[in-house]
Parts: C-alpha cells; sequence; structure tokens
C-alpha cells in the first residue's frame, strides 16, 4: 500500500515543491491550508505521518491560533473529540519560518520559540525555514521507518 | 579611410556594443533604494547610497546590520518563506511594507547569484493599489474580445495609455533581420509620430534582448536623473541586477532616449513561445516614477497580453494555414508523383503570386528550377540557395539581394524570401521582389556614429529620429511579419500536401501491383480451363469440333484480357484488338485479311465483346467461308460518320455461302451480343459471296487516339525456318501447375516426338540440368512465387534454346535481358508453340 502523508502549509509555492517530492517517491499527498481542513481529512483516512506549518495564514492575519500548534494538540489528545484515536502515535514534523531568538513582536514573549512549543505538544521533529525539500523528505521517511520498527 | 575599414570598425563597435554586461551596471535609479543579503547570512552586505536621503540611516549603519533591525517578525516570516519558493530567482515577489528609520516603504525581493536582493520603494499616499487592478481589468475585458492582431495591437497601445499616463505608447516588432517597425501607436495630442517608421537591429544590442526575453518589466523613471552607486564593505559590488526595477541604465542608453526627448520609459516585452515576439515601449517627456502597485500590475498586464497576442497570432496563423493548404493541395496533384508537379505549378504559381505580394516566384528543386515572373538566373538562384542553406533558417527574408547574388545573376530581383528546404528533393520556394519605389522610413539616420571610448569603439546613438528616407536602389520593400508567418504556414502546408500526396502514390502502386497480381490469376484460370478443355476425350469427332471451338474463344478472350491488362482496364486501340483477335488467323493466312480504319480506341467492356464477336465471325470464316480456301479474303473496316460508329466484316472470294441449318452459339454472339449490351444495330447477311456483317454503335463509344498515325493493315505470319536433329529430342518444361502441365506435353507430343521432362520447381530445374542437357526448354516465369531467372541463366551457359512462358501477358519487365527466344503467353495455342518449337530449330517448315 502507499504511504500517505498530510501537509499542512498556507504558502501555495513551498505546498507544490514538498507535495510534489513526496508523490515523486511514492507518497499519496493531501494537501491542506487550515487546521480544520488538516482534521477533516484525518477523521476520513489514516496517514503515515504529517507535515505542519505552524503559523498559517486565517481572517487575514498570520497567527499561531489556528494553526500547527493547535493541530498537534488535537491529534495527540483524541478524547478532546477533534480527530481520531490511531492519530495519537502518528509521526509530525512541525516547521516554521520563525526564528527562536530577537522576537520583537507582542505576541511572542522573549524566551518563546514556537519550535519548544511544538515539540512540547508533541511534535516528533521540527525544523525551520528555509531548508531544501529533500531535507524534509528524509525527516519524515525516518521517523515513519522508526515508528514502524516499533510497533 | 575605405569602406572596408568602415565596416570592421562598425563591426568592433557593435561587438564591443553586444558584449556589454548591462545587469552589472552597479547602479541604481534614485527613486527607491537597494539592500542585498548573502543567502545564510542575515544581515546586509551591500546597499546603495542613496539610503541617506530615504531613510536617515548612513551607509556605515546599514553595512552589517541585522535583517531584523528593518524588517518585522512578520516580514521576516514572509522573506523565509519566499525564499524557498522555486521562482525567487525568476521574478521579484512583493513581500510587504516596512518602515526604515524615517521613510516607508514598499518591499520587493528576488534572489540573484545566491544574494537576496531587496528593493525599497517609498509607499506613495493613497489606495493606488486597488485603482491600478480595476483599471488593468476593465481594459483585459475590452481586450480579450478582439479576434484580428492588428486590432488588438492598436487597441492594446490606446488602453495601454488610458492606463498609465505616459505620452507614447508604441508597439514594437521584431522583423526577419532583427530591425524593429513601429506597428502600432497611440500618443497624446501634439507628440510625434513613430507609427511605421523601422528601428535598426543595432538599437536594441543582443545583450539587450536577452534581458528584456527575461525580464518582465523594464522602466526608467528620470533619463537624466543621477544614479544611486551601490556599495559594499569590500567596495563597489559586482552584482547581477537583471531583474531589478530599480536597475539603473548604461550612458549610451540614455543619451539614446534623450535624443528621442524621452525623459522616462517603461517596457513590457511581447514573449511569446519563449522568444521576444516585439515588445510594449511606454515614453514620456517627462520624470515619471512607478508606485510598487503600478510596476506590479504593469508586469501583470506584460504577460496577459503576450498571451492575448500569442491567441491571436495562433488564430491568424490557423486561418493562414487553411489558405495555404488550398494551394499546396493544388500543387501536389492527386496522382501525380510528389515531385512531377510541373504541370500543376502554371496554375498555383498565379496563385501563390497573390498569397504574398511578388514579382516571381520560382520552385528550386535538385535537378532544375521553375520560375515564374520575375526571377534571377537559375544560377543566381542556386547562389541565394546555398547562402540560405548555410544559415541554416527555414524562413529567410533578404531586401538587398545584391549582398548575397552577383549582380549579373540577379536580373530585375532586388529581395527574395526564401522557404528553404520545404519539402523531399527540393531546395526552396522563392518569392522575388523587383526594387521599391517606396523608400524604407527609417528612425532617424541609421548610419552609425562611432567614437573612440578610452582606445575601444563604440556606437554613438544617432542625434535625431526624424523620419529618415532610405535611398531603396537595389533593395525590395521589406518582407513584414506577416508574410513570414504567411511563409511558415506554407511551409507546414506543403508539408502536408506533400505526404499525403506520396501516400495516394504509394497507395497508387499497391493497387497497380494488385491489380498485375489479378490479370496473372485470371489468365492462369484461363489456362487451367482451356487445358481441361483440351484434355477431354475428343474420340468423337463433334465433341473435338466442340472442344476445339471452345479453346479458341478462350483464347481470344485471354488476347482481350492482354490488351486491357497492358492498357491499366483504360481504353484499348481498336486495331491492335482486332488484329490480336484474328492472329490465329492472319498466322496462316498471310494476306487473306485486311485491317482499315482510322485511329479508334474502345473501353474494356465494348472490347470484350467485340473481341468475342470477331472471334466467331473469324472461326465461321475459317471453316466454312472466306478463310477455308486459299483465294478468300476478308475485309474489316470501322468508320466514324454521321450513321456512328460502324464496324463492317466483308467476306469475299470464298465457298460459296451455304446458311447453316441451325443456329449455333456462335451466330448468336455475332447477331445478339452488342444489340444486347450496347444498343448496336446488327446485320448478318449471309449471302452465297460471302459473309457480310455490318455493327452500327453509337459513336460515343469511338474514343478518337491522340497519336494519329495512319497505320495500313497487313497481319502477316511469323516466317521461321531450321533443321530438325534425327535422334531423340530431349525437352525440358518448367512448370509449377500440374494441370497445365499435362497439358503442355500432350501439345508438345502432338507436334514433336520428343523426351518430355517435367519439374516443378528452380531447384529441381537447375538439378536435371545439371545431369542432362536438352535441345528445348519452357519456363513458367513465375514459379510458386520465385522468379525462373536463375534457371535460364543456366540454361543460356550450356546453350539451350528456351521461352518464358507467362500468365502476365507480356508486361513483365523482369524478363528483358535474357536470351529467350521469346515469351508465350497462356493459355499456349498449337500455333505458337509450333512457331517457337520452330525458332529452336526442332522442327522445320517441311514438318508442319
Amino acid at each position: 500500500m502507499n504511504r500517505r502523508i498530510l501537509i499542512m502549509e498556507d504558502d501555495r509555492d513551498l505546498l507544490n515543491q514538498w507535495a510534489s517530492s513526496f508523490e515523486g517517491i511514492g507518497f499519496e499527498v493531501a494537501m491542506s491550508a487550515s487546521r480544520t481542513e488538516a482534521e477533516a481529512f484525518l477523521n476520513e483516512t489514516r496517514f503515515d505521518a504529517l507535515v505542519t506549518d505552524i503559523f498559517v495564514e486565517s481572517g487575514g492575519a498570520v497567527t499561531a491560533g489556528e494553526g500547527g500548534l493547535l493541530l498537534i494538540g488535537h491529534v495527540r489528545n483524541p478524547g478532546l473529540g477533534f480527530t481520531p484515536e490511531w492519530a495519537k502515535t502518528m509521526p509530525i514534523v512541525a516547521v516554521t519560518a520563525t526564528q527562536a531568538s530577537r522576537v520583537t513582536q507582542a505576541q511572542t514573549s522573549p524566551t518563546f520559540d514556537p519550535l519548544n512549543f511544538a515539540s512540547g505538544g508533541g511534535a516528533d521533529s521540527t525544523m525551520r525555514k528555509p531548508f531544501e525539500t529533500q531535507e524534509l523528505v528524509t525527516v519524515v521517511v525516518d521517523l515513519i521507518e522508526s515508528s514502524k520498527a516499533s510497533e | 579611410m575605405s569602406i572596408q575599414e568602415r565596416q570592421e570598425q562598425e563591426a568592433e563597435a557593435m561587438e564591443n556594443c553586444e558584449n556589454e554586461e548591462i545587469q552589472f551596471v552597479g547602479e541604481i535609479q534614485p527613486y527607491g533604494w537597494l539592500m542585498g543579503v548573502r543567502v545564510g547570512t542575515q544581515v546586509a552586505t551591500l546597499v546603495s547610497d542613496n539610503v541617506e536621503t530615504m531613510t536617515g540611516l548612513s551607509v556605515g549603519d546599514v553595512l552589517g546590520m541585522p535583517l531584523d533591525k528593518f524588517f518585522s517578525s512578520d516580514l521576516l516570516h514572509t522573506i523565509r518563506n519566499a525564499s524557498g519558493h522555486s521562482t525567487i530567482t525568476q521574478q521579484r515577489e512583493h513581500i510587504g511594507t516596512a518602515t526604515v528609520g524615517l521613510g516607508q516603504f514598499d518591499v520587493t525581493m528576488h534572489v540573484a547569484d545566491n544574494v537576496a536582493i531587496f528593493e525599497l520603494i517609498p509607499v506613495v499616499a493613497g489606495n493606488d493599489a486597488v485603482v491600478s487592478f480595476s483599471k488593468a481589468q476593465a481594459m483585459l475585458n475590452r481586450l480579450s474580445t478582439i479576434d484580428d492582431l492588428n486590432e488588438l495591437l492598436d487597441e492594446a497601445v490606446a488602453e495601454l495609455r488610458w492606463f498609465s499616463g505616459f505620452d507614447r505608447v508604441k508597439t514594437y516588432r521584431f522583423l526577419s533581420d532583427g530591425s524593429g517597425e513601429i506597428v502600432a501607436e497611440a500618443v497624446r495630442f501634439g507628440v510625434d509620430s513613430f507609427l511605421g517608421l523601422r528601428f535598426p537591429a543595432a538599437d536594441i544590442p543582443q545583450s539587450a534582448r536577452k534581458l528584456y526575453a527575461s525580464t518582465p518589466i523594464r522602466s526608467i523613471s528620470d533619463v537624466s536623473g543621477v544614479q544611486a552607486k551601490l556599495v559594499s564593505a569590500a567596495g563597489q559590488p559586482d552584482v547581477d541586477l537583471s531583474l531589478a526595477i530599480l536597475r539603473g541604465h548604461v550612458p549610451v542608453h540614455s543619451l539614446y532616449l534623450k535624443n528621442m526627448g524621452v525623459a522616462a520609459t517603461l517596457s513590457l516585452p511581447i514573449v511569446i513561445d519563449s522568444e521576444m515576439w516585439g515588445l510594449f515601449a511606454f515614453h514620456h517627456h517627462e520624470p515619471r516614477n512607478l508606485s510598487s502597485a503600478e510596476s506590479l500590475v504593469s508586469e501583470l498586464l506584460g504577460r496577459s497580453l503576450s498571451i492575448l497576442i500569442q491567441a491571436a497570432t495562433e488564430r491568424r496563423r490557423r486561418r493562414y494555414l487553411d489558405q495555404c493548404l488550398q494551394i499546396s493541395t493544388s500543387l501536389f496533384g492527386p496522382n501525380d508523383s510528389p515531385v512531377g508537379f510541373g504541370a500543376y505549378w502554371d496554375s498555383a504559381s498565379s496563385e501563390l503570386r497573390e498569397l504574398i505580394a511578388c514579382d516571381g516566384v520560382a520552385f528550386v528543386l535538385k535537378d532544375k528550377v521553375m520560375p515564374y515572373g520575375d526571377c534571377p538566373t537559375e544560377e543566381g538562384m542556386r547562389a541565394l540557395v546555398n547562402h540560405a542553406q548555410g544559415v541554416g533558417d527555414d524562413i529567410q527574408g533578404f531586401e538587398c539581394l545584391g549582398e548575397v547574388v552577383p549582380s549579373d545573376l540577379r536580373q530585375s530581383s532586388a529581395g527574395a524570401l526564401v522557404l528553404a528546404d520545404p519539402v523531399p528533393l527540393s531546395d526552396a520556394l522563392i518569392f522575388f521582389r523587383n526594387e521599391t519605389s517606396d523608400d524604407v522610413r527609417w528612425a532617424g539616420n541609421p548610419e552609425k556614429d562611432l567614437v573612440d571610448d578610452g582606445g575601444s569603439l563604440r556606437l554613438n546613438p544617432r542625434s535625431s529620429f526624424a523620419e529618415y528616407l532610405d535611398n531603396t536602389a537595389g533593395r525590395s520593400s521589406s518582407w513584414d511579419g506577416d508574410e513570414v508567418d504567411l511563409a511558415t504556414s506554407l511551409v507546414q502546408a506543403l508539408r502536408r500536401s506533400y505526404s499525403t500526396a506520396e501516400m495516394q502514390k504509394e497507395h497508387t502502386d499497391r493497387m497497380g501491383l494488385m491489380v498485375r497480381e489479378l490479370n496473372h490469376r485470371v489468365r492462369n484460370i484461363l489456362a487451367v480451363v482451356q487445358s481441361l478443355v483440351s484434355q477431354s476425350d475428343v474420340s468423337d469427332e463433334a465433341v473435338a469440333a466442340y472442344v476445339d471451338g471452345l479453346e479458341r474463344r478462350i483464347h481470344a478472350l485471354a488476347g482481350a484480357h492482354d490488351l486491357l491488362t497492358e492498357s491499366e482496364w483504360g481504353k484499348v486501340d481498336l486495331r491492335s484488338l482486332f488484329e490480336g483477335t484474328l492472329r490465329p488467323y492472319s498466322e496462316t493466312k498471310a494476306n487473306a485479311i485486311v485491317l482499315t480504319g482510322s485511329q479508334v480506341s474502345v473501353d474494356a467492356p465494348v472490347a470484350s465483346a467485340l473481341t468475342l464477336v470477331i472471334h466467331e465471325l473469324a472461326s465461321n470464316a475459317a471453316k466454312y467461308g472466306a478463310l477455308s480456301n486459299e483465294t478468300g479474303q476478308v475485309n474489316l473496316s470501322w468508320q466514324v460518320d454521321d450513321t456512328g460508329f460502324v464496324i463492317d466484316w466483308k467476306e469475299s472470294g470464298g465457298p460459296t455461302v451455304i446458311p447453316p441449318t441451325r443456329t449455333g452459339f456462335g451466330t448468336s454472339v455475332i447477331t445478339e451480343s452488342l444489340a444486347f449490351e450496347f444498343d448496336a444495330e446488327v446485320m448478318h447477311n449471309l449471302s452465297p459471296d460471302g459473309v457480310i456483317a455490318r455493327f452500327v454503335l453509337s459513336s460515343q463509344l469511338a474514343i478518337p487516339t491522340e497519336e494519329g498515325d495512319d497505320v495500313s493493315a497487313e497481319g502477316g505470319p511469323g516466317d521461321a525456318s531450321g533443321s530438325s536433329d534425327k535422334r531423340t529430342i530431349q525437352i525440358l518444361v518448367v512448370e509449377d501447375d500440374f494441370v497445365v502441365s499435362k497439358d503442355t506435353v500432350a501439345k508438345l507430343k502432338r507436334l514433336v516426338s520428343a523426351e518430355v521432362s517435367v519439374v516443378p520447381s528452380v531447384e529441381a530445374a537447375l538439378r536435371i540440368l545439371d545431369e542432362q542437357t536438352f535441345d528445348f526448354a519452357m519456363l513458367d516465369v513465375n514459379l510458386r512465387g520465385d522468379f525462373s531467372g536463375p534457371v535460364a541463366d543456366a540454361l543460356t551457359q550450356c546453350g539451350t534454346p528456351f521461352v518464358f512462358a507467362t500468365g502476365y501477358g507480356s508486361r513483365d519487365r523482369e524478363l528483358v535481358g535474357y536470351e529467350s527466344l521469346g515469351i508465350l503467353t497462356k493459355p499456349l495455342t498449337k500455333t505458337r508453340l509450333q512457331n517457337a518449337l520452330m525458332e529452336a530449330g526442332i522442327l522445320s517448315e517441311a514438318d508442319v
């Protein structure tokens, strides 16, 4: 059976590049641009991995509120009723274009690094943009293999 | 200075110009500022020196400053995403607005040579983006309803001027020689018009063309403005500014524009199939900045218009192709060989001359040239074709033929449009034009002005763009883009028609082969039938007579079949038809049969019916009439007159005619078949002096033969002599059909006392020839698909006389060159066999 991956990313160009790389090595790819769309996919079918952006555009502003952090929270806590039980152990890679330090905006505290939150919330791996698409593919494939091995 | 020296200097200056790397100009236009960040570092590594006037920050402040000092985290977030975009090295991306120092800026970004280049242009107060987009939307809606290319270009420049507010917007279309022509223009009232003027190729050097093709927009806001320099910690940075909207201009370009009276420009390239088709050039007589929104929308418009123009050219190309297909179809006749279109050239050439206006047109084939109208000599055309083939493009326009073809070979032609290698076996289709009386309207004197720039020659832009009429002596009018498009379509159409014609020819050839094969089989079947008939028990005399009659009828039919096969079932010459039918009788009765009549042909059905009728008359004459004694004579004559197509059979000098007591099959053939099939009037009179028959057919059935050659009628027997040997004669028959071979053996044995060996194949024949010698051989041409040629060779080697026997009639070309005594067509008759044996020296006249 084909491996299946779900990607949540609101930048169309990056989403396309990543999707075609995964398709190139035989993945079926589901593409979503929002948390609610991603959750709908998860309720529909099983995936071998999830790649999620943290900040996504919502209502004209880029926020973390409706983005990857909440999605990860829902996936790892099926008891909340947003996503199915099987997804609890699905490998997750969180990606972001936000820098760890030198944060100047009010939405983040001086020590805020969204990737730390992502890891704390249950992401298996985190990556900071920009990166080569191939790096992402390698990380995802490794995660899927080690999670299969531990089953 | 000699002309040659001058030309060399011009070439050197051109080359200097072509090679200038204008994207590494190191300066920008000062209506915005620029900052560069090496990818991977997060600090500014280069900046334009106008940063202080724009922001209040000094160059020293900016160099080495981390990016997050300039940009918000939101903007940085967008920048990181954009850095990963697949098109970031091909086009600028608007990433947002930023407040840096004292100013607020629209920021665009792209990546060149691993440097992220940020261009920051002051934000204009007011909501100009929405205005620009709504104008563009309305404009594209209007333009997309236009079908015709020229109308589209006219409307587009009008709309673009309305959109941009520039003084002049023109469409510049590149011609085949690289020069450009203004094909559409919209100007503010009172501004000079350039419409219809030509700009020499050197006006836009190759380096600039390359940049245009990869840059969707180019603007110069103030031709005279002092430009800002780029600086980095290491001094003057070497950075590729191809895509930068702020890219500075080189002095020669600004001088060119100043001479034209232009203060600000905007150019939108028209790119079709990744090639520069032309460009929209905007001119303004005062400095004119584009806001970020305006430049982004203009870029979008340029791309959209390219698509609309491409669609219009495609529509036009389709129309041209239809037009050209009609002509090219008439050039290659359906049943003609693809290169044998000479017959159609007369009509097609005049059509070609209407398709593309010219004074002459010529088809240059490998072995000949077909000119029409005013063309150079053949030698001149070959010289032109050689030159064009050296260049290699399919379509090439020449406006000054004197540069390529020596004047004594040019005749009156001054220009040529060469369509090279349009179809196999042809070198070119060429349109020629004589010298024009209309001058070329150049935008200024195109003669190059050379200046010495520190030891290297460069071109100086001309000082005036006022219309300059070029002396057109020795030149033709130019081949415009439409004509080149038409020529492209014509080549496509010619290739298509050629392959269709070729396919049809192949089909016809295959048909011919099948018909021959079929004829061969019909022949063989007739031979088999005749053999079966002649092998019937003929002890009863009545049966013997019947068999003899039947055999002869079949043979007569086979003869007619031969003639028809030869004429490919078209028409048959009446005299040949009669001669063939009467040959068995004329062979023995030399001067007893006289044929008289004009040269007339008949078609296949008439030929078959006439053959049978004449055969019956002749066979009756041989049995009871004029051909049965030594004194009788038959006159067979025909003519076409007011009564119709009249054929007369008249016997005289024979025994007294006694009408038969009963009407046989033969008689009913004579009296009924032509009446029944062709509504002929038939008179058949068994008068005691001799049989007279007259057939009157519709005169339409007599087809006049083209070559009017009066033929006097004479049928004579083949003279033969020889002496026979008294030892047992050995004869070899090579024949694969059992029935036919049996019949042949029986016939041979009736004629001559001989030992006859029969073998069915080439292999068996060669084997028996190894062991034994023969006095005579008969070879079937086709032995189960094998050609009997090798056997013929072997026979020739041992000196054995032989004949071929074939079902093909006499059309077997492969038999030419063999030393046979002749070709006997099946079915074989006693007479023919006898003649062959006499010729081989096996029978003498005394034996017969």
